[in-house]
């Protein structure tokens, strides 16, 4: 890691610690949009850290961007970074430029059809312009929707805003040819959302581990008895398999020629994090006793989130199919050439 | 956030992919030519031939210096080296002890004539270590070893009893740990390691059978042994902090997760065989078991390549070590569930012949080299818990 990135990833600490608080968070589940926060972003030439630079950006290479997104994973941090990003790049990929300000996307779906329907869980749909793909790999087409219609708002388990929108009766301001096909459009998200999951587990087993130590009972900090040190311990190995996964994906993204040679790579990352929700949750959750389910505790902030996002850009059923079909096809001869392939920078 | 605990991603040498297609033709020779069945857990199966092969190779103590029979190589190569040799279920036993710490303990800890004198045989396949730490007082517990070393004219007196001694009765040699003064407040304090030639007068050897009625393991019985100064290894009373950093070459590598990757291989033939092109369950539940391998694999390979440049994970060791054995001990009940969902019969051909070894060895995966339990703790006190 560089040194300006190392800086810049100070920078998005120190901002997310100032301005993705207890409270300017829970107003997100309000439907309050984090204006100050975004702009604070802006400024610090974060917002669009991952876009060339004439776009305003820092032409961060993925590796560095993934590594933002644990940050902002870290914290909770209320803006749709990750959508943006995606919105961005994929705008980029089709020669537009940006419109300025935050932008949403559609969520990918590899089996995509034609554009345009209508399209659930949309984050931040009711506020922010939207970017949406639609058609068939080799004719797919990009559009952007300033404002589009909602038929219904929404959240996810999280509290963050997740919309149904009417494309088909929206205006779009933009409709291009685009080379992206849904595949490497889906896995770029699924990367993107591991990465922000890697760092909500990072901040899940720090808050465990602060409050063991902290809480005391039979006259000792929770933290002296061995049957939580060692659900600690599981809870720890969870979070650093994440990380492992997340780390190799980018790499490989970041040293393919493209996100698409990287697919089994980010495969693994989405489909790791997302298998990690379930006893990261659970152990962080049972040793915080009644006080992590509070509204209070900010506990909640990271394992609402990982509850919601294991289901973004594909769930661990759907990157382990893939995994499992591929398999299946290479063989019992072909599987461990295939798997000592990934991580490298020729898996295509 | 925490510093502690990342596994950045390391990407293999181009040398080491070369390698990579060197070994791969090596084994299918040598599987061609029938020199070998595959076997789950094959770290488990000694072939003195076969270890002799590999030295011939230059692939035995290839990360060591020239001069002690070694190749100078990195050690991104020998994890691929590794990792090759596992995942084909090839017989590696009779070498794996003195190949993966014996020779770096050496290296580390021992005198120059002791490397000169035990390294190039090591490196040739034709000299082979065994571990002497466990007793029966003495498991997870290992300062509690009774095993002494008494001062004597010229060197030290051994007596005592060793257990679990894997492949002793193939072994050339043990590295002893025993106490060499008498316990202090400081458990740790007073222990020593020495190297033991195991024709040495005074040492009685019996066979422990494991619950497949296989001799793997030892008793090993030292009654007035005597052992020579020139044979301590590192300090004595040095022995504790010794045996620390052996084991963080001991729980990272590969074999943390590979032992019983010969039944997913197996599995796959037969499974398409039967389910097809289907995307059910069942090929997600074989995704699931690709995608926690893939990641083990990536932490192990990050730990390795940090290890190389003198890196202290011994933390990290253990989350591999932790994280890796359970996987193994859920490997060969996945394959068996999915097997029995498809259809296929679980009792048969290759995969049945695999699954039931795996099934039989598994129970060893979480206790060998120190248990899941124990390394849990350590990963608590990395987390600042203890
Ligand atoms: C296949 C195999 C090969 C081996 N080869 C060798 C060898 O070559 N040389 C050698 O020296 N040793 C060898 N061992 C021994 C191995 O290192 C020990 O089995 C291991 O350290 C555990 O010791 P134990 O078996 O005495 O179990 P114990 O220490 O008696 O433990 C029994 C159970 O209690 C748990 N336990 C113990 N203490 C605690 C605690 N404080 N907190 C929580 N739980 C605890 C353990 O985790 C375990 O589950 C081998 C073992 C196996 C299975």
């Amino acid at each position: 890691m560089s040194e300006s990135t190392e800086l810049l990833l100070q920078t998005a600490h120190r901002i997310f610690t100032d301005l993705s608080t207890v409270e300017q968070v829970n107003r997100l589940e309000q439907g309050e949009w984090a204006q100050v926060l975004w702009d604070a972003l802006e400024q610090n030439g974060l917002a669009n850290a991952l876009l060339p630079m004439a776009c305003g950006g820092s032409d961060l290479d993925l590796g560095d961007g993934v590594a933002l997104l644990k940050v902002a994973g870290y914290h909770a941090a209320p803006v749709p970074l990750a959508e943006h990003w995606l919105a961005g790049l994929a705008l980029v990929d089709a020669g537009q430029s940006l419109p300025g300000g935050a932008l949403t996307i559609a969520p990918p779906d590899a089996a995509s059809g034609p554009l345009p329907g209508t399209h659930k869980r949309v984050p931040w749909g009711r506020s922010l312009p939207v970017v949406a793909l639609g058609g068939v790999d080799g004719q797919r087409r990009l559009r952007l929707y300033p404002r589009a219609l909602v038929i219904k708002q929404g959240a996810n388990l999280a509290g963050e805003p997740s919309d149904e929108l009417n494309l088909a009766g929206s205006e779009f301001s933009l409709d291009v040819t685009s080379s992206i096909d849904a595949m490497p459009w889906l896995a770029r998200g699924a990367l993107m959302r591991s990465a922000q999951m890697a760092g909500a587990l990072q901040r899940c087993l720090a808050l465990a581990s602060a409050y063991v130590l902290e809480r005391k009972q039979f006259g000792r900090p929770l933290a002296a008895f061995q049957a939580i040190q060692q659900e600690l311990a599981l809870l720890a190995a969870e979070v650093a398999a994440v990380d492992a996964a997340v780390d190799a994906a980018a790499d490989a993204a970041q040293y393919g020629h493209s996100v698409g040679d990287a697919l089994f790579d980010i495969a693994v990352a989405k489909a790791r994090a997302s298998m990690a929700v379930e006893s990261a949750t659970r152990i962080a959750h049972q040793v915080h006793g009644a006080m992590g389910f509070t509204y209070e505790h900010r506990l909640h902030h990271y394992t609402k989130r990982l509850w919601s996002w294991r289901d973004d850009f594909g769930t661990e059923v759907y990157w382990n199919t893939l995994l499992g079909r591929k398999a299946l096809e290479v063989g019992g001869e072909g599987l461990w050439p295939f798997i000592t392939r990934l991580g490298s920078t020729a898996n295509a | 956030m925490t510093e502690r605990l990342l596994f950045p991603h390391e990407r293999l040498p181009a040398v080491a992919e070369t390698l990579r297609h060197q070994v791969r033709a090596f084994l299918r020779e040598e599987l061609a030519a029938g020199h070998f069945l595959p076997a789950s857990d094959s770290w488990m199966n000694a072939s003195p031939e076969f270890s002799r092969k590999l030295g011939r190779a230059g692939w035995l103590g290839m990360t060591w210096p020239r001069k002690y029979g070694g190749a100078e190589r990195s050690s991104l190569e020998r994890y691929v080296l590794t990792e090759e040799l596992l995942s084909a279920g090839a017989p590696v036993g009779a070498h794996w002890i003195s190949d993966r710490q014996t020779g770096p303990m050496l290296l580390r800890y021992g005198t120059e004539e002791q490397r000169l004198r035990f390294m190039p045989g090591i490196a040739r396949g034709e000299c082979f270590f065994a571990i002497g730490m466990s007793e029966p007082d003495a498991g997870s517990d290992l300062a509690a070893v009774r095993t002494r070393a008494d001062r004597v004219d010229g060197g030290w007196r051994l007596n005592g009893r060793k257990i679990w001694s894997s492949f002793a009765h193939d072994a050339h040699c043990m590295i002893v740990l025993c106490r060499t003064s008498p316990k202090e407040d400081d458990r740790h304090a007073g222990l020593s390691q020495l190297l033991v030639e195991l024709d040495s007068p005074g040492i009685q050897m019996r066979p422990i059978l494991n619950l497949t009625g296989h001799h793997h393991f030892n008793e090993v019985v030292f009654d007035d042994v005597l052992v020579p100064d020139a044979r301590v290894i590192g300090d004595i009373g040095g022995g504790w902090k010794q045996v620390v950093s052996e084991l963080a070459y001991e729980r990272s590598g590969p074999e943390r997760f590979l032992s019983y990757y010969p039944v997913l291989a197996s599995l796959l033939g037969p499974l398409a065989a039967q389910i097809g092109e289907s995307d059910g369950p069942l090929t997600t539940a074989v995704g699931a078991l690709v995608t926690q391998l893939a990641t083990l694999r990536q932490m192990s390979l990050s730990v390795a390549g940090r290890l190389q440049l003198g890196a202290s994970l011994e933390i990290e060791a253990a989350v591999v070590k932790d994280l890796g054995t359970r996987f193994e001990r859920l490997l060969p009940e996945q394959a068996r569930l999915i097997a029995a969902a498809a259809g296929m019969p679980l009792h048969e051909g290759e995969f049945g012949r695999l699954l039931a070894e795996a099934v039989l060895r598994a129970p060893s995966s979480t206790l060998r080299g120190g248990t899941n339990e124990i390394l849990r703790g350590a990963i608590a006190r990395g987390l600042g818990l203890r």
